[in-house]
């Protein structure tokens, strides 16, 4: 038997209705009003690009899971899988170095065609900002903040920001062999430590001595400021150095915000884009197994686009959010007033005024059917009748409508 | 409180005694009960015990803080989680194996219970070759003419061996890994941190001694 798709939604999406619209919808508000309170300035995008557009930016190689699509002269179109390359774009046309620092905030969906996880949804909405033209540690330091605020305002209790540094384990790694820097570097993306662990012991001649303790540790160094500050007491690569003093630049200003409670370090957080080119964050809440918002530090992307600009920003998952903050908002009642040929010219004024004073009401005549409807019922006659009704609602809008005839005779008469 | 889930069967056993020698589970509570859930009050820990295919599931999303689990059930399964430890035990091997003569070059279809590491294995040698999903006993399928090959995990061989089997190529060693959700690595860190740290300390000491 064939299966009838026209009452199906394509696999991996969602339909968003009632209570748990308005669930999103404020989540997604409350995000976006923190940003702005930073100073952050909306973009909205196209929902696709010229696939070279994306292909230049983040995400060279990883064609796979592009939603591709052609325009009328024959050009590959993608649907955007981020929003990073999108506002790249825009900032490296519509911008120039003399506005630096530019802060610019999304609310985006986001799409792919495939994802590693046949359960992961190819439809989501991603949330977040990008801080072009600053540079590390302040701009980051603002970036991981703006994020532990976002999540305080919107409800996200319980939660942990962990933060690594590509740049610091490239330049760890850049004291070995290319090649087995690279396998090394693959293991810590799988967080994989058993590979990693037997890739080191296999290769223990061919790893500098003085680091080979602190490239076998790197995935375990996580914890607090003193795993960075001990990490910076050996001798490393000049890079890696730098790298660490960063960091510790970071934790001072975090201080400084009053956050470090919710952050930790984590070096063997290495991050699955190579466009990453410094700190690099996951954020984790307690209720949900999956990362709820990551990002980090990408120097080079502006470059791709012809413009060389230090960047950082970040990512929310909203639907990972939806799942961690449970409580919905209520709905806001509706009522319905009915009228009949008599009252109708009335009933119809009256309503209307009633929706400026921010009342949600249906106005309808007495002939629909609304038995089988939740919502509140009521005649016309009955908020006009002067006798005073058992029913709460309608006593309400008894008093609105003799205000409401208070106003039309005031109104009247200053005419 | 960590919640683990642990793989019952082939390397259930095995499990249990090595979280009791690392002095953070208790034999006589995991061995003598058929619940599915247990708390370890003394220990502060609760056990999921679950089929080995579930393990990664759990862990991934988060049900679980830590599983133990061979690793051929976890590159099956190919889930973003932490692979933390390997714990020594449950040593096997993931072979194809095939009649007496087969040529491996001339294989067509392969019978497995781990597709991943059959088609894996068949790509790197430029072959896309028709896998045969199977649950159990796949050393059948090569003998009715289903398939000319399989793609299994072999312990001591004795299986292969007595339904006419050679093992023909060794895709993988595997052994009984320690895995941990993203979320938990790193809000329940410091408590993971000393789990690991018992298990291999106590691992450790069994190979030594």
């Amino acid at each position: 038997m064939r299966v009838r798709l026209d009452r199906e939604r394509p696999e991996g999406t969602n339909d968003y209705l009632g209570r748990d619209l308005a669930h999103r919808q404020r989540l997604r508000d409350e995000v976006m009003r923190e940003f702005s309170m930073w100073g952050y300035e909306s973009v909205e995008t196209p929902i696709f690009e010229y696939v070279d557009t994306f292909t230049n930016g983040v995400h060279e190689g990883e064609e796979t899971y592009f939603f591709r699509m052609f325009d009328a002269l024959g050009r590959t179109l993608a649907l955007r899988p981020e929003m990073t390359t999108p506002v790249a774009r825009i900032v490296s046309t519509m911008f120039d170095q003399y506005d630096f620092p530019i802060r610019l905030a999304y609310d985006a969906k986001i799409y792919r065609s495939y994802t590693a996880n046949p359960s992961d949804p190819i439809e989501a909405t991603q949330t977040g900002i990008e801080l072009i033209g600053a540079f590390a540690p302040e701009a980051d330091a603002e970036m991981i903040t703006i994020m532990i605020r976002t999540f305080k305002r919107i409800g996200v209790h319980d939660f942990v920001i962990a933060i690594g540094h590509m740049g610091l384990v490239r330049a760890i790694l850049s004291s070995i062999d290319p090649v087995l820097a690279e396998r090394l570097q693959s293991a810590l993306i799988d967080k994989d430590q058993v590979r990693y662990l037997k890739i080191c012991q296999e290769n223990k001649n061919s790893i500098n001595s003085e680091l080979y303790n602190a490239i076998v540790q790197l995935p375990k160094m996580r914890g607090d400021i003193e795993v960075i500050t001990s990490l910076a007491a050996l001798t490393l690569p000049e890079e890696a150095r730098k790298a660490c003093e960063e960091m510790i630049a970071l934790y001072a200003i975090l201080t400084d915000y009053h956050v470090e409670d919710a952050i930790r370090f984590d070096l063997g957080l290495y991050l699955h884009h190579d466009y990453y080119t410094g700190i690099v964050v996951e954020a984790y809440a307690q209720a949900l197994g999956q990362p709820i918002g990551l990002g980090g530090r990408y120097d080079r992307l502006l470059q791709r686009f012809g413009m060389d600009a230090p960047a950082t920003g970040f990512a929310l998952m909203i639907e990972r959010l939806t799942e961690v903050i449970r409580k919905k908002p209520e709905a806001i009642p509706i009522t319905t007033i009915h009228y009949d040929d008599v009252s109708r010219h009335e009933a119809l004024a009256f309503s209307d005024w009633l929706r400026t004073k921010e009342l949600r009401i249906i106005c309808e005549p007495m002939t629909i059917d609304r038995h089988a409807d939740r919502r509140k019922n009521i005649s016309f006659h009955e908020i006009k009748h002067d006798a005073p009704s058992a029913d709460a609602v309608i006593r309400v809008l008894q008093q609105h409508y003799v205000s409401y005839q208070k106003e039309q005779k005031g109104g009247n008469t200053s005419c | 409180m960590l919640t683990i889930a642990v793989a019952k069967g082939r390397i259930f056993e095995a499990t249990i005694a090595l979280l009791e020698q690392a002095g953070v589970g208790s034999q006589s509570l995991l061995l003598d009960s058929r619940k599915l859930i247990l708390d370890d009050q003394e220990h502060q820990i609760r056990y999921l015990l679950a089929k080995p295919v579930d393990v990664p599931t759990y862990v991934t999303h988060g049900a679980a803080d830590l599983g133990i689990v061979g690793k051929d059930v976890l590159h099956e399964a190919n889930t973003d989680i932490h692979e933390l430890v390997d714990l020594g035990f449950g040593y096997c091997q993931m072979v194809v194996a095939a009649p007496q003569g087969t040529v491996l070059s001339e294989v067509s279809q392969v019978a497995t219970k781990y597709p991943r590491y059959a088609r894996d294995f068949f790509r790197r040698q430029g072959r896309q070759i028709e896998i045969i999903d199977l649950h159990g006993s796949v050393e059948l399928a090569p003998l009715i003419g289903l398939s000319d090959c399989i793609v299994d995990i072999v312990e001591t061989g004795r299986t292969l061996k007595e339904n006419g089997l050679v093992i023909i190529e060794k895709l993988a060693e595997i052994s009984t890994r320690l895995v941990a959700n993203r979320r938990s690595f790193q809000l329940k860190g410091k408590q993971i941190d000393d789990f690991v740290n018992r298990l291999h300390d106590a691992t450790k000491g069994g190979s030594s001694h």
